[in-house]
């Protein structure tokens, strides 16, 4: 009991030098501890604000930053896919109190992969572009970090997002999203806005719905609306034991025809055999984003204090023709899109499509160590 | 925006995509007159489509009873309210206000509201509050003839020639098929946005909680393709509707090139009968009312636009109207689709596309006199000896 309410305690609260000034060097960002009682200044969870006073983005700690660029560190070994859970104290259950252990400072915590790798913070810019749009920006900041290891390389995007928004199995939910893009040319540089005829761009995406899917099982109706009942749908089969309650993931192919786009495949929106939390897709401009047969990046993210830090990772050269090739030693360009879910637009609903914020300017280079 | 010829509106209007208008077009009729709220045509149509998991509030098809019966709650107050409250006018035909596609905001690409999904908890909340239950304070309507009043109103998706739903979608995976016009949502390319549940004025797109992508009324265009009407037009037991094709170019809508011996043409171009479903909104809805005609006046105008009371004075006059009646009884008398009438005597003839007589249905009921007693039984025939 004691251990949980230290951790609650731990709130992020924001340092003197604010992330947004200029990069350089690692900078101090020791934790102050304040007791649970007087939650500080931040009140923790919920944030309201210009982004300007947005509290920086720290889960990790001392961090270098860098500017205006993305720069994959090369690094020896397995990427970890969970950002957070910090590997280097795995005696210690309750990851909190390792901050106790070491003098409550981030700095004298021994560095992890992710700890290491230098981060950049990028802006975000509203969709205005292609109607509808937003007209402020709903995540106005995101962090992003990035490793590889000759074989495979991996992205780390970490935003401030007070609302957790992981379900759509309700008529007016939308999920929390991030996606990362990049030209599928080598050397090409395509229309930011979602690439153009010539130059096709790829895009890794991931989505808050389909983290918990993944952990709880496929959210359906009784997910929503638990005490809601229903006589009884034409397509299951009592004589087989099944009720309303049967996991659509155990309906034959005859069953699947009473839900459309499960017989069609649309495992963009429908896939109870889901195995990670992000899918790739391709587009040649606005509204042509088409999902690929061949999957082969995966991604995992958690949230913690209003934070979604989400690891995507893919091998560097997967193979598959769709892809951007990422080569260790080369300069290529990459871009974000963010989407708040539980941000509402005149009355039209949450974050979604082109209701998302972009990273300001476009594209922003990336270098692979 | 192009700028797109909406005929209801009697003028121009911004339209997200340039004019392109089927070859023939799927039309629905519905006589508002006749409708006795029996839900025979909702349950066809869920039992037919929308009865799986995931589609528990999915009704491609409702019947809601005005003024106060909404599915999904408040959808059309709360549409009206975006145009602009009591910002409709109408000069003569031409409308003076603006549609769901003008005078927009800076993020939009039309005017709309995604419903609040407890908007879809009742299928028609507010269905007795026409019985004064509304305030307490006696009758919401007052006159000399009529206390209250109140209609059903059936309605499905009106296959829209400027869909909304069509317009708003992101990624172009709703569109209208060239051959009769119905709009359909490509299940393997939504991506359930639900832009097009938010911009269809008419919240006729639905979407399904267990795939998570909307669906919408496909118009049952397998019967469609086979020369049927659609479930709920074929099971509505009052036989208040007629389902086929009506002409749909714009600049032939003279008196020359409609066809008045095509019911639809008829009863719409020609007739001026059945009108158009709140109009303002400007899709140009293809499905068309005769409205009620017991209904306060200055409500079926807001529904119903401008051509009410000739609408209502001609239906009033259709037992003395050989020639209107012939249409109205086509209404409910096949399952096959009518493409033209002919009035011969005393019956209305309708024939297929292929000129074959379908259907024959006399403009009086023959009347028999039934036998008080069957005089070799003596067993009574009738109770009221
Ligand atoms: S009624 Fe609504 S769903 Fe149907 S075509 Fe028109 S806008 Fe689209
Ligand atoms: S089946 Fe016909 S009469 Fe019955 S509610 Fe539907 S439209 Fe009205």
């Amino acid at each position: 009991m004691k251990k949980l309410l230290i951790s609650a305690s731990l709130l992020m609260l924001p340092v003197v030098t604010p992330a947004f000034a200029s990069g350089g060097p690692a900078k101090d960002l020791s934790i102050p501890i304040i007791s649970a009682d007087n939650p500080g200044h931040w009140g923790g969870h919920e944030y309201h604000g210009s982004f300007k006073r947005l509290p920086p983005v720290q889960l990790d700690g001392g961090e270098t930053y860098v500017e205006g660029v993305v720069k994959s560190k090369k690094i020896k070994g397995e990427i970890p896919m969970d950002a957070v859970n910090r590997t280097w104290h795995e005696e210690d259950p309750v990851r909190e109190t390792s901050y106790n252990q070491y003098n409550q400072s981030w700095e004298q915590a021994p560095a992890t992969v992710w700890s290491d790798a230098p981060a950049t913070e990028i802006q975000m810019a509203p969709q205005n572009l292609v109607m509808p749009g937003l007209v402020v920006p709903t995540v106005p900041v995101v962090k992003v970090k990035s490793v590889h290891n000759d074989k495979e390389i991996a992205f780390l995007l970490t935003w401030y997002d007070a609302t957790k928004s992981e379900t759509e199995t309700m008529e007016d939910k939308f999920s929390d999203a991030i996606a990362i893009m990049f030209p599928v040319k080598d050397g090409a540089e395509p229309s930011f806005m979602m690439g153009d005829d010539e130059n096709p761009v790829n895009i890794v995406y991931w989505k808050a719905a389909w983290e918990r899917d993944l952990e709880f099982g496929y959210q359906d109706v009784r997910d929503a609306y638990p005490n809601y009942n229903y006589d009884m749908y034409p397509e299951v089969i009592p004589a087989i034991g099944q009720t309303i309650d049967t996991p659509i993931r155990r309906y034959n192919e005859g069953q699947r025809q009473y839900l459309t786009a499960l017989k069609l495949r649309n495992i963009s929106r429908v896939d109870p055999e889901r195995l990670t939390a992000v899918e790739e897709l391709n587009a040649v401009g606005f509204g042509t984003l088409t999902r690929q047969a061949q999957n082969n990046s995966v991604g995992h993210g958690v949230r913690r204090f209003g934070y979604w830090s989400v690891v995507i990772k893919r091998p560097l050269n997967t193979g598959d023709v769709q892809d951007a090739v990422l080569k260790p030693g080369s300069k290529t360009m990459m871009a974000i899109a963010a989407w708040d879910g539980f941000n509402k637009n005149d009355g039209a609903g949450g974050n979604r499509g082109p209701r998302k914020n972009y990273s300001n300017g476009g594209w922003v280079p990336l270098e692979i160590e | 925006m192009a700028r797109v010829r909406n005929w209801q509106l009697g003028r121009e209007m911004d339209y997200p995509y340039e004019e392109n208008r089927p070859a023939r077009q799927v039309c629905m009729l519905f006589d508002l007159n006749k409708c006795i709220a029996c839900q025979s045509c909702t349950m066809a149509c869920k039992t037919t489509w929308t009865a799986g998991k995931g589609q528990e509030t999915i009704f491609w098809n409702n019947v809601e009873s005005k003024p106060y019966g909404f599915y999904p709650l408040a959808w059309d107050v709360k549409v009206l309210a975006l145009l602009g409250e009591n910002a409709q006018p109408w000069e003569g035909n031409v409308y003076k206000g603006t549609t769901i596609f003008e005078d927009l905001g800076m993020n939009q690409r039309l005017k709309g509201y995604l419903p609040d999904e407890m908007d879809y908890a009742h299928p028609n909340l507010g269905e007795d509050e026409c019985l004064k239950i509304l305030d307490g304070e006696g009758d919401y309507i007052k006159g000399p003839t009529h206390k209250n009043w109140g209609f059903f109103f059936p309605r499905i998706c009106n296959h829209c020639t400027f869909p909304g739903c069509l317009a708003a979608c992101p990624r172009k995976a709703i569109y209208k098929r060239q051959e009769d016009g119905i709009v359909l949502i490509d299940q393997s390319r939504c991506r359930g946005y639900r832009e097009c549940v938010a911009a269809c004025p008419y919240k006729k797109s639905f979407y399904n909680d267990t795939v998570r992508i909307s669906e919408k009324c496909i118009s049952c265009y397998p019967k469609v393709e086979a020369g049927l009407m659609t479930q709920c037009t074929t099971q509505c037991i009052g036989k208040i509707r007629l389902f086929g094709f009506r002409t749909t170019d714009y600049d032939k809508l003279t008196k020359k090139q409609v066809r008045e011996n095509n019911p639809f043409d008829f009863l719409v171009h020609v007739r001026k009968l059945a009108l158009p479903i709140y109009p303002q909104f400007g899709t140009e809805p293809n499905n068309m009312y005769i409205p009620p005609v017991h209904v306060n006046p200055d409500f079926l105008s807001q529904v119903f636009g401008p051509g009410v009371e000739n609408s209502i004075k001609q239906y009033r006059n259709a037992g003395k109207d050989k020639e209107l009646l012939a249409a109205l009884l086509l209404f409910g008398a096949t399952e096959r689709i009518c493409d033209t009438f002919k009035l011969e005597g005393n019956e209305t003839v309708g024939y297929d596309p292929q000129g074959k007589e379908i259907i024959r249905v006399p403009l009086t009921e023959p009347v028999y006199i039934r036998q008080v007693k069957n005089l070799k039984t003596g067993a009574f025939l009738t109770n009221n000896s």
